[in-house]
Order: C-alpha cells, then structure tokens, then sequence
C-alpha cells in the first residue's frame, strides 16, 4: 500500500515538472485572481474571450455554424433525414453526433495530450445534454407518430483544438440548429395504411425550429474560490476543480459533470451551488448574447446564390 | 433532363463543355497549420493544410540513407470526405478505400514536383478535407494540394493541377459537376504539369470504350492548362505578398 501511494506521489510530481507553467507562474496567476479578480490577459472572472460565429458557411448541409472562440476552433453541420421513430418513443426524432477531429489537430506529434477533453467524451456530454436530456425537443421533429420523424445528424469537426472545446462545441451545435432548414413536407397515405412523405421542389419552402430554449454548455474551473468561465491553457493547468454544466435560458439543467482534479482539492459539496448558480449566470449571458447576433446576422452570400 | 441543352448547348449549370468552373482560395486559413488554403472550385470547397517538414525518424535505423532511397516521399498525404460534404450523408467513416487511393495519387504527384535530396529524412504531411463535394474532389484536392505547399514554403519544381473530364453523346465536358457525376457516365481525372504537359496520374471511371479515351484525355489536359493559367496567377499573387510582407 505505502509503496503504490508513493509512486502515484512520483507521478504527480513528474506532471507538475512537465506541465505547461510552473509553479511561481501558477501561484501569480491564482494571486491575481483570488485577491484582484483580474487575469492574466485582463479578463474578469466570467468574461468570454471573443467569439467568432458565423452561419450556413456549408452548402451541403441543411444547416451548419462554424464558432472561433479562442484559439479553439469547431465546424458544426447538420444533415436532415425522414426515417422511422423507435417503438420506445414513436413521437420523437433522432439526433445523432459525430465529432471529427479535423487533419489540423491529429497531425501535431510533438504536443502532449493535454488535460482538455477528447473528442470523444465530447461526444458523449454533447450526445446525453441535447438527446438524452432533451436539450432539443425531439417531440417536434415528429411527423407521424409511429411512421415517420425527422433524424438529425450533427458532424462536428474540430479545426483548431484549445481550451473550452465543449463551450464552443455546444455554442457551434446551437447555431447549425437555428440555421437548419427542415423542408416543408406532405404526407400522404396509401391503400396500405402506409405513410409517404412527399417533399416540394421549392427550395424556399422550409420551416425553422426554435432554437432560444436549446441548452449551452459551460465549462467553469475553480481557482481558490474563484470560479472562471473559457479558461486560457495557463488556467487550465493551475485550477484545482472544474464543472461542467449545461443549462438553458429558462434556467433547467440539462447536465452536469464534476471533474475532480487533484485529490488534495477537492469539489466542496457547498460549492456546488455556487457553481451552479455561476454557471447558469455565464451561461445566460452567453446564450442572449448568441440569440441576438444569430437573429441580427445576414444570410451568407454563397447561400443566396446557390439558389440563384 | 439533359446534362447539354440541345437548344443552347450550355451545361445544367450554365457552362459551356470546355468551360471549368470559378476557381477561389484563401490562404492561410488553419493558423495552426505550417501552410493551409481553403479551394473552392464551384461549390466543390477542399480544406488543405499541410504540416512539415518533421524529422521523420528514419535516420534512428543504422541503415541510415538505405531508407531514403528506398522511398524518397518526404510527403505523407491524406484525403478526407466530410460526412456532411455530399447530397447524402456518409455513415461510414474512415474505411474508405476510395480515400486512401486518392491519398496515394497525391503522393505520387507531389514526390514528382518535390526536391528528395532536399527533404532527406524528413517528412511534410499534408490533408486535404473536402467540406463540400461537388464534383472533381480528386483534381480539387490535387491542385490545393499544391497551394497549400506552397503557403507552406515547401519547394517545388514546378506546380501540379487536376481536372477531370467526362463525355455526354460524344461531346467531352471538362471539369466535372455532380450532376454530371451521378449519372455513371465515363469520367477521367488527370494530375498534370501543365508547363511540359506531363501527366503524372490519371484515374478513370465507369467503363467506357477505348476510343474515348483520347478525346476525353484531351479536355481534362486542356482544363488543367486552363485551371494552370488561374492558380499561376493566384501563386504569384500569394508570393509577392508574402514576401513583401517578409521584407517590410
């Protein structure tokens, strides 16, 4: 027993030796921000670095969004397809996620996998916050209870992998989501009692789901007793806790996950509140802030001469 | 409907046969990247970027330049299709062999143009994403290919293009749309060095009776100089702003 804990001691300390800052640079940063509220690039606690968003950049999709935040950079397209609901839920749609680190990220060799979150795990937090969770109501991507329903196929592709890679992955779904153009179908009945969707050559025809109660994904980490939103590398390495939550504008929660990081700090049970109410703060402010450039935004121009 | 109107004798997309479609790029695009270009040639839009040159860990083995003659590459490439880049969505991914035959026609074409002696043990990657496939994804990604390793300042002899080719009722049309695609006609795609003419790869498909051959050889050979004449301006454009921007 005192053997195995005294090479994990080992394996700490050769990760702190290896880790991004050391330990004076990590102790002036948390200085900064426990005693001034102020880090090191000059943000606040809850402050975004910019974020970039821009729409229907992808020509083939039925919706797409691509979010620059950061350095961290996502591509998020969505692919409608009719298909048949499960027996299980037969007045709900699919939605199905796929995330694709791009040539950019796979191809660096000399960086060590650092402590942001793989893709796939991405995948899953994003697949249980918008499916399971019901982050998107897939009641209405009913078309025939039983026969018919839309499937959503979310393909996301990571460009550039940075820090906060889930806040702007959830941020990128959102967009393609308000982007999407479901087209406007007919159903018709045959003599068997089956059901046929009929679609309009009319590529103007289209409806749009509302995409204002769709959940963003936050991620906060804990440094003292600060709580800081879209850390930079340096914060990331220095935080002693981090949660990830998922809430709407409404304020439900859709998911939260707590990452114990370190055994010595752990995520205090009354915290948790803390870092709830937070987060749902972050959260909200993040979420107006994309409804209103998302609403304010112009179609792109290839979009309007594809139709053409 | 016809891929040529009779009446007119223009493409479904307002082409004429020996027209190839608007050709745009935007270099560095991936800031990550060592060099990168979003190609856009009609609606066919390829991400390109290239990583490199890394030592490639040849010279660990004592044989030492055994290896290097052996295989002079000094280039590893990859071809990607997005899932969301065609009419219908790929559900199968990464097990494409389609891909990989293209990654290797890339290959070939670039170790042509590249310098071996120069880049002797060491490797340049490069990966060419398609985001939107519309037509002639194997001749888009040759000639961004060869934009990206130029915004990488790999060097290299000379510039390498791809055009592909189909015949419709005996007229050949060159550079491919989709429309034009799925409709199983025969279809060629060259790699070209369009200075000397040279061909470097060509990839045919559908079968088709051997006395196409050469007039549909002849229209992707004629777009590759048309789409040469296009890049080489975009080249020398790119340059001289990159090295203005090195001097200044």
């Amino acid at each position: 027993m005192g053997e195995r804990r005294s090479a994990q001691d080992e394996s700490v300390l050769q990760e702190r030796e290896d880790s991004y800052i050391n330990a004076s640079e990590q102790q002036f940063l948390s200085e900064g921000i426990i005693d001034y509220d102020f880090r090191l690039d000059g943000r606040g606690p809850l402050d975004y670095r910019t974020i970039h968003i821009s729409i229907g950049e992808v020509l083939s999709a039925s919706g797409s969004a691509r979010v620059t935040l950061g350095e961290t950079c996502v591509l998020a397209t969505v692919k409608t397809a009719i298909k048949t609901p499960s027996k299980s839920h037969p007045d709900f749609g699919f939605i199905e996620f796929s995330i694709d680190s791009s040539p950019l990220t796979s191809h660096k060799h000399d960086e060590e996998e650092d402590e942001s979150r793989s893709p796939q795990e991405a995948r899953s937090i994003l697949q249980s916050v918008y499916q399971e969770s019901g982050g998107v109501d897939r009641r209405k991507l009913c078309i025939v209870k039983g026969s018919k329903c839309w499937a959503l196929f979310f393909d996301l592709i990571i460009f550039e992998k940075g820090t906060s890679l889930l806040d702007a992955a959830s941020l990128a779904v959102k967009a393609a989501l308000f982007d999407t153009k479901f087209a406007n179908v007919t159903v018709v009945e045959d003599e068997l009692d089956q059901f046929e969707v009929e679609f309009t050559d009319d590529p103007y025809d289209y409806w749009q789901m509302d995409a204002t109660s769709v959940p963003v994904v936050t991620s906060l980490h804990k440094i003292g007793p600060v709580f800081l939103v879209d850390v930079t590398k340096e914060e990331q390495v220095a935080a002693n806790a981090s949660v990830v939550i998922a809430t709407n504008s409404k304020g439900t929660l859709f998911y939260q996950n707590t990452d114990w990081k370190g055994s010595q700090f752990g995520f205090e049970l009354n915290l948790i509140d803390e870092a709830m109410e937070t987060a749902c703060r972050a959260a909200a402010h993040v979420d107006s802030r994309l409804m209103s450039a998302l609403i304010s935004l112009p179609p792109p121009k290839s979009w309007k001469n594809t139709l053409l | 409907m016809d891929l040529v109107s009779s009446f007119t004798g223009l493409r479904l997309d307002g082409r004429r046969e020996n027209e190839i479609r608007d050709i745009r790029c935007q270099f560095g695009v991936a800031k990550e990247a060592d060099g990168s270009v979003l190609f856009e040639q009609g609606n066919t839009k390829i991400l390109a970027t290239v990583y490199g040159p890394f030592d490639s860990g040849d010279n660990d083995d004592d044989d030492g330049d055994l290896a290097v003659l052996e295989d002079p590459t000094a280039i590893e490439c990859e071809f990607k299709l997005s899932a969301f880049s065609q009419q219908d969505r790929r559900t199968r991914q990464g097990e494409d062999p389609r891909s990989e035959e293209y990654a290797e026609y890339m290959e070939t074409c670039y170790r042509v143009i590249m310098f071996p002696h120069k880049n002797a043990s060491s490797i340049v990657r490069l990966s060419c994403q398609v985001l939107q496939a519309d037509g002639g994804h194997l001749a888009a990604a040759l000639t961004a290919g060869t934009l990206a390793l130029i915004d990488a300042g790999i060097p290299v002899k000379d510039l390498i293009v791809g055009c592909s080719a189909t015949v419709v009722e005996g007229k050949p049309l060159m550079d491919v749309s989709s429309q034009e695609d799925l409709q199983r006609l025969p279809q060629i795609t060259v790699g070209v060095i369009p200075r000397n003419q040279e061909i470097i790869v060509m990839d045919t498909k559908n079968r088709f009776h051997k006395d196409l051959l050469a007039p549909l050889l002849d229209a992707a050979v004629k777009g590759c100089t048309q789409t040469f004449q296009v890049i080489e301006k975009i080249v020398r454009d790119h340059v001289r702003k990159a090295a203005g921007a090195m001097s200044s």
